[in-house]
């Protein structure tokens, strides 16, 4: 059975049955993948794969696993991480109530592709004899049939057997007879065709070659090959038209071999710079393809690497390519000729180096100042300038930025390391080494380093350092208890450090330890008096804290006034609007009335559904609003001000932060007819009275309607009520309005809370019938 | 002047062109109605820029369905003959072409020449009565049948214009019903700028507020109010939530999000597209990004390039700058929402949640915006990240089983949220969110998982070897940590690796996998060390734990059988491979049980 008619089979039946999502994700799956929408492909599978195991349906499960494989190896050549996931699948897709899934041949390739793209050639023969097998099974009209015989003849190819590998395409294109597209197998005949030199036929059917369902990934892979085959035929420039940019294909390693074989090209061609930038994109490239596992490609790029590095005449940058070959080499369960060709590598950038001449200037400083915007070239100068003055710690931390730009992270660890051996009261050095191996992610090292740099060093700036960086290891670790521990001591030794400061009265701040952030942001008051955010933090704290004194100085740097002299804030600053969040982390905003600089009291009643009521509360906000005006309506409002005073902004909303006061009250709902205008103001003096606050919600056009009795204008409404208020004396009111009314009122949570059960079982009734609430 | 004349030909076969206009270029016989609105407008177009005389340019169309007749009638500068000889009945040669040369920005919309041919695919027979406003005492009848020969002849002078009346073929009678035209003219007119009425109504169809045309000093209220009605008239299936106008040197519109519930790959895109005043597209979803499937866009833009046909566009730099244009109005007007109307914003996000996080993670601007604000599912029900990182002590915990795993049933029991990392986007949002605020992520029923839900404790050599001794079987390795709660003493996890190496290397594999693929694979299992099949995690801040590892003796025994049982029972829930175990450890509990009666027995 053809995979296409059992996923359209399937599709359909999931859309009869209703799951119409499931039907369009699945389809969707294999599209994406061909796109190159990768990202998308990642959100997606674990979705389908348990949709999948949900409705037990071990065909889809195998069609999912397939795809995400398509995307990790054949796409992103994740070979590493995904090989156990192309060994299970294969087990997977061999039981008896699967084998007979037609995606169960695709899964066979997915399990090649990992060796392919792990080392082509050295399991070329593996490859042959596993495609060779499964196209035994199978026959020119399945789908399939054309991927495995593409995989034929890549491992042809990869064994260096180009006009076998061309023939066979040529063999397969007549087995599928005369449906076969001329243009199947497009990058194997490209290949083969290259291989053997062939370039303007290869030019002239790569020119030719459309595959509509081939998606992104076809045409960036067709318009990489034209930019190799054009740049081979000395048509640099049409190359470099052809070539898709590095950003557009460095998220797709399957892509990264042939690009830089065509940017080889054209920068031998002249037509693209030769620079550290190159070298840097390649060594990246290089490195993510050994991060993934495909070592025989990243072996490739670094070698490109060091002849590139060689014939722009920085050798020693062709002796890290070569390191990195090597490092690559080992690797390889099955190295071939790497190793040999690695020697001859290393061996042509020794006679290189031997000849290769850097300047040193005449003194330490004239090094560092002198240097030139080729930091590939200075980081030579300056570590020869340190063969001269080895102890000199400028020099290296000169050197270190360089080797930082060229992304030698590991070699800033070794040479400090080193560095601090002989010196060890070279403290910013060893503070350089420890901020390197946080950012290496080697945190046990980093610790320990740090904590050696701590004990070796007598010296205030060093040991805060020291703290410093340990507590960025905490902080990486996501470990915040550390991490606040660490800073701690970094202040004992640097009291005035702002960072580690501004990060402590962040945590205690955000733990709710007000006190603690005082004392922090008193010291940031002291050291930075003109630093806006410090007052705006410190009038929050001293807030909370009750020292309405700070809370006057802070105010008063920041240019607000406040009339009262002493004791707590309690002023009309007008209306804004607080955010609060649910248990669930939902936003919602109440309206309030602003007391002070970051103080407000809360006069709208909250939802009575929720657990905590702050009609009346008193509440600390955050002073930086969500909303806040935009520069253009605040010049705008400036502007209009005199002509136009009518213009109303919204309301500002600040996020909560604490609660001062609790709110006293609690709240129900009524919900029904609406009274008249007399009947409300009434009931609104009769309900003051009892400290009652009544605050209808619905607007002018809320209506409800009976089948039998009729429309009526309704209004729903909150009302708040202290806690001690007489419950039972409200009821009774609402009793009366009810009974004035022409239609149904109802209060069920008042009744419930009275233990009024008779009531209660009416008003539902009335509910039901009224559709209320 | 013969009474039946030939069409003269520019080297084309006009009935293979018609054929190829009708089944290829045009996918819709209705871009015949859009095509003679185009001639119409232009031809007023021109009049205007040659006549002196001051006119009223409008459109009326006229549907007789009793007739099976379509009647476009306007007031434009009209034909003489020899205009119509030259270019009505020349293909390719329309007259709009040669005007446009020599008034670049006078509005014109035709293009190539072809729109008249159109009327041929739809008709019977296509009349044309003309008035020209060069020779206004004129009147010319035009009659065609097949579209290669054609009938010239004088007629009484009617009003300055055109009159083109279509007698449909009856394959394409429905252009003739005043509803289904109705509906097409609106769509295709509406940002035309001179009146196009459809008979016998006197106000026009294409009479309608177009948000960008309105003046600056409209009060904003009032402009929204103009956006959402706009909005609704393209947005067939949702309501619009809220609006963002969308302006440059290039192209003017308007993006809005639906009101309606979406999933993350729902494709809701509704994008339409209008040039020189004329629908082009109403399906230009790739101007929208992929990842807003909950927003839908009218872009008036005359730097576009219709196809040929003029019901596509060219996807060239204009279309790309026109498609990021599009994408920043959107990322924009969701910050402009988020920040100043909460309450839509809430319903922005309850709406598209899912979608959100799609898009949350397709751009770092977005992904700024909300990660505060959208859910993920989670075994506490939906929820905020910083809630699930406040509830799990500045962890975030996401599972990928479709069963609850035993650290899953024991998260239950703390109230600690897991999230279901098989919903959409769920794991690559929770990761970005661990990532960007360093909390650690932990994949639970992964063995870097359980490295982190159980860190392991150093425990003396001989007392681990002591331990050991009494809990393990064959090919299990103990790992001693210490985890929450104290009152789980211990957990059985298999190791799948081991299980999946066991499994290709039997020989039963050999029957069912192919010797190629198999051999693959071997030489993956190969490297797999089979010694430890399964890790017991043995929790010793549990105080049973600590007494058992204290105590020797029957009790001891008993104890140690029980929890061996606990042990199985909840790895059967995770794996149906170890329920052959299960009912041996069963057995053994209820022995252990007996042990324990007894010995309480003893005691009394």
């Amino acid at each position: 059975m053809d995979i296409w008619a059992w996923v359209e089979e399937f599709t359909d039946k999931l859309e009869q049955d209703g799951q119409q999502r499931l039907a369009h994700d699945i389809l969707l799956l294999p599209q994406l993948v061909v796109d190159n929408r990768h990202d998308e492909v990642d959100r997606l599978v674990p979705s389908l794969l348990g949709a999948a195991r949900q409705i037990e349906s071990r065909w889809l499960e195998i069609y999912v696993r397939h795809w995400n494989l398509q995307s990790r190896v054949l796409h992103r050549y994740e070979v590493k991480g995904l090989l156990p996931e192309a060994v299970d699948l294969l087990d997977f897709a061999n039981q008896d109530d699967t084998k007979t899934c037609p995606q169960s041949i695709c899964v066979v390739q997915d399990l090649a592709q990992c060796y392919t793209n792990a080392d082509g050639p050295a399991y070329g023969q593996e490859r042959l004899d596993v495609a060779r097998e499964t196209l035994d099974r199978i026959d020119p009209t399945w789908p399939c049939f054309r991927c495995i015989s593409s995989e034929y003849a890549s491992a042809l190819l990869d064994l260096d057997r180009p006009q076998e590998a061309l023939d066979f395409c040529y063999r397969q294109l007549a087995a599928i007879g005369p449906s076969a597209d001329p243009q199947e197998f497009r990058e194997s005949k490209v290949e083969a065709l290259l291989a053997l030199g062939r370039l303007e036929e290869a030019l002239a059917f790569n020119t030719d070659a459309e595959n509509p369902e081939g998606g992104e990934s076809w045409l960036v892979h067709k318009a990489i090959d034209q930019a190799r085959l054009l740049t081979r035929l000395g048509r640099h420039e049409e190359a470099l038209e052809a070539l898709p940019t590095f950003e557009a294909i460095i998220d797709t390693p399957a892509f990264f071999v042939d690009w830089v074989d065509a940017v080889d090209h054209i920068v031998r061609g002249g037509h693209r710079a030769n620079d550290w930038e190159l070298d840097l994109g390649l060594r990246v490239m290089a490195l993510r393809l050994e991060e993934n596992g495909a070592l025989r490609d990243a072996w490739r790029v670094h070698h490109r690497r060091c002849a590139l590095s060689l014939s722009r005449g920085r050798p020693w940058v062709a002796r890290h390519a070569v390191e990195d070959m090597r490092r690559v080499a080992d690797q390889l369960e099955r190295p071939l000729d790497a190793p040999l060709r690695t020697d001859e590598a290393e061996r042509e950038v020794a006679e290189a180096e031997a000849t290769a001449e850097v300047a040193v200037y005449e003194t330490p400083e004239a090094n560092l100042e002198n240097a030139s915007s080729e930091p590939d070239l200075e980081y030579e100068r300056m570590r020869r300038a340190l063969e001269k003055w080895p102890n000199d710690q400028r020099l290296w931390l000169g050197w270190s930025r360089t080797a930082g730009m060229l992304g030698r992270a590991e070699e800033i660890v070794e040479s400090g390391r080193a560095f601090v051996g002989p010196n060890p009261g070279a403290w910013q050095v060893a503070i350089v080494v420890g901020q390197t191996m946080v950012a290496l992610g080697d945190l046990d090292d980093a610790e320990a380093w740090s904590e050696a740099t701590f004990d070796r060093i007598d010296n205030n700036d060093s040991k805060a350092s020291a703290r410093f960086v340990q507590a960025l290891t905490a902080e990486a670790r996501g470990d915040r208890e550390q991490m606040q521990a660490r800073l701690e001591q970094v202040i004992t030794f640097d009291p005035k450090a702002r960072n580690s400061r501004s990060m402590l009265a962040r945590i205690a701040r955000d733990r709710g330890d007000y006190d603690v952030a005082l004392e922090h942001l008193e010291v940031l008051i002291e050291i930075e008096p003109d630093v806006p955010p410090h007052h705006w933090d410190r009038i929050v704290a001293a807030t909370l804290e009750d020292r309405w004194d700070l809370v006057r100085e802070s105010s008063a740097a920041l240019g607000m006034t406040i009339r009262s002299e002493e004791g707590p804030i309690e002023e009309n600053w007008g209306i804004c609007r607080i955010q609060f969040r649910d248990d669930t982390g939902s936003a919602f905003e109440l309206h309030a009335v602003r007391t002070g600089p970051v103080t407000a009291r809360i006069i709208e009643i909250s939802d009575p559904a929720l657990d905590t009521q702050y009609y009346g509360a008193s509440v600390v906000f955050d002073p930086r609003p969500t909303n806040p005006p935009e520069p253009e309506a605040q010049t705008n409002r400036d502007a209009q001000e005199d002509d136009d005073e009518d213009v109303e902004q919204p309301p500002l909303i600040f996020p909560v932060l604490d609660t001062l006061y609790a709110s006293a009250y609690t709240a129900f709902v009524v919900d029904g007819m609406k009274p008249s205008d007399v009947h409300f103001d009434a009931l609104r003096a009769d309900f003051a009275a009892l400290n009652a606050v009544i605050q209808v919600r619905s607007g002018a056009d809320y209506r409800i309607e009976h089948a039998a009795l009729g429309a009526r204008d309704a209004a729903y409404w909150y009302v708040a009520v202290p806690e001690d208020a007489d419950l039972g004396r409200l009821a009774e009111r609402l009793e009366t309005l009810e009974a004035a009314l022409d239609g149904p009122l109802v209060w069920p949570q008042l009744a419930a809370y009275l233990g009024q059960n008779d009531r209660l079982q009416a008003q539902e009734v009335v509910i039901s019938e009224w559709s209320l609430m | 002047m013969p009474q039946e004349a030939q069409l003269r030909r520019t080297q084309v076969n006009l009935g293979g062109l018609l054929e190829v206009l009708g089944k290829h270029l045009y996918s819709t016989p209705a871009v015949a109605l859009r095509e003679l609105i185009q001639n119409a407008h232009d031809s007023c177009i021109r009049r205007g820029l040659e006549a002196s005389e001051p006119f009223d340019a409008e459109i009326t169309v006229t549907c007789d369905p009793a007739r099976r007749t379509l009647t476009v009638r306007d007031s434009g500068a009209g034909l003489t003959s020899t205009e119509i000889e030259t270019y009505l009945a020349t293909v390719g040669s329309g007259y709009t072409r040669q005007l446009r040369s020599a008034h670049a920005d006078a509005g014109l919309i035709g293009q190539f020449g072809l729109g008249f041919l159109t009327a041929y695919i739809v008709s019977d027979r296509v009349d044309l009565y003309t008035t020209s406003y060069q020779t206004p005492d004129e009147g010319w009848h035009f009659s065609s049948q097949t579209g290669e020969r054609y009938t010239l002849q004088p007629s009484p002078p009617q009003p300055i214009g055109t009159r083109v009346e279509l007698t449909l073929s009856p394959k394409f009678h429905e252009l003739a019903d005043v509803a289904v035209t109705e509906r097409l003219l609106s769509r295709f007119c509406a940002l035309l700028r001179m009146p196009v009425y459809l008979a016998p109504n006197e106000t026009p169809l294409n009479d309608v507020l177009v948000p960008w045309r309105i003046d600056d000093d409209v009060p904003d209220i009032r402009r929204r109010r103009v956006e959402m009605d706009f909005a609704q008239r393209f947005e067939p299936v949702f309501a619009p939530l809220v609006c963002f106008s969308l302006a440059d040197d290039d192209a003017q519109g308007l993006v809005w999000i639906q009101d309606g519930a979406s999933y993350a790959t729902s494709d809701n895109r509704n994008v339409s597209v209008y040039v020189r005043g004329m629908l082009v597209s109403d399906d230009a979803r790739d101007l929208m990004p992929p990842w807003a499937g909950f927003a839908s866009a009218v872009v008036e833009s005359d730097t576009l390039k219709p196809t040929a046909s003029r019901e596509d566009l060219q996807k060239d730099e204009t279309f790309e700058a026109i498609a990021n244009l599009v994408r920043e109005t959107l990322i924009e007007g969701l910050h402009h929402v988020a920040r100043s109307a909460p309450e839509t914003w809430r319903t922005v996000l309850l709406r598209h949640n899912e979608a959100l996080l799609g898009a949350a993670l397709s751009d770092d601007r977005l992904y700024n915006l909300l990660h505060d604000d959208l859910k993920v599912p989670t075994s506490e029900g939906d929820l905020t990240l910083p809630v699930v990182a406040r509830r799990s002590q500045n962890k975030v915990h996401v599972s990928l089983a479709t069963r609850g795993s035993p650290e899953e049933t024991l998260f239950r029991a703390l109230g600690v949220p897991v999230i279901a990392g098989t919903r959409y986007g769920a794991l690559p949002f929770a990761t970005a969110y661990a990532t960007q605020n360093n909390l650690p992520l932990v994949q639970m029923g992964t063995e870097a998982g359980d490295r982190t839900l159980f860190p392991p404790v150093e425990l003396p050599p001989e007392q681990h070897a002591r331990l050991s001794a009494l809990l393990l079987d064959e090919h299990q390795a103990l790992v001693a940590c210490r985890f929450q709660p104290p009152d789980l003493p211990l957990l059985l996890i298999p190791d799948r690796e081991v299980e999946l190496k066991e499994r290709l290397e039997a020989d039963e594999a050999d029957r069912r996998i192919g010797a190629g693929a198999l051999g693959l694979a071997r030489l993956y299992t190969r490297k797999v060390d089979r010694t430890v099949r399964a890790r017991l995690y043995l929790n010793l801040d549990c105080p049973v734990v600590r007494r058992l590892a204290g105590e020797e003796g029957p009790a001891q025994a008993a104890g140690v059988q029980l929890l061996k049982t606990l042990a199985a029972v909840l790895a059967s829930h995770r794996d149906t491979a170890t329920e052959n175990d299960l009912s041996s450890a069963l057995a053994g509990m209820t022995e252990a049980l007996q042990t324990l009666l007894d010995l309480a027995d003893g005691d009394r």
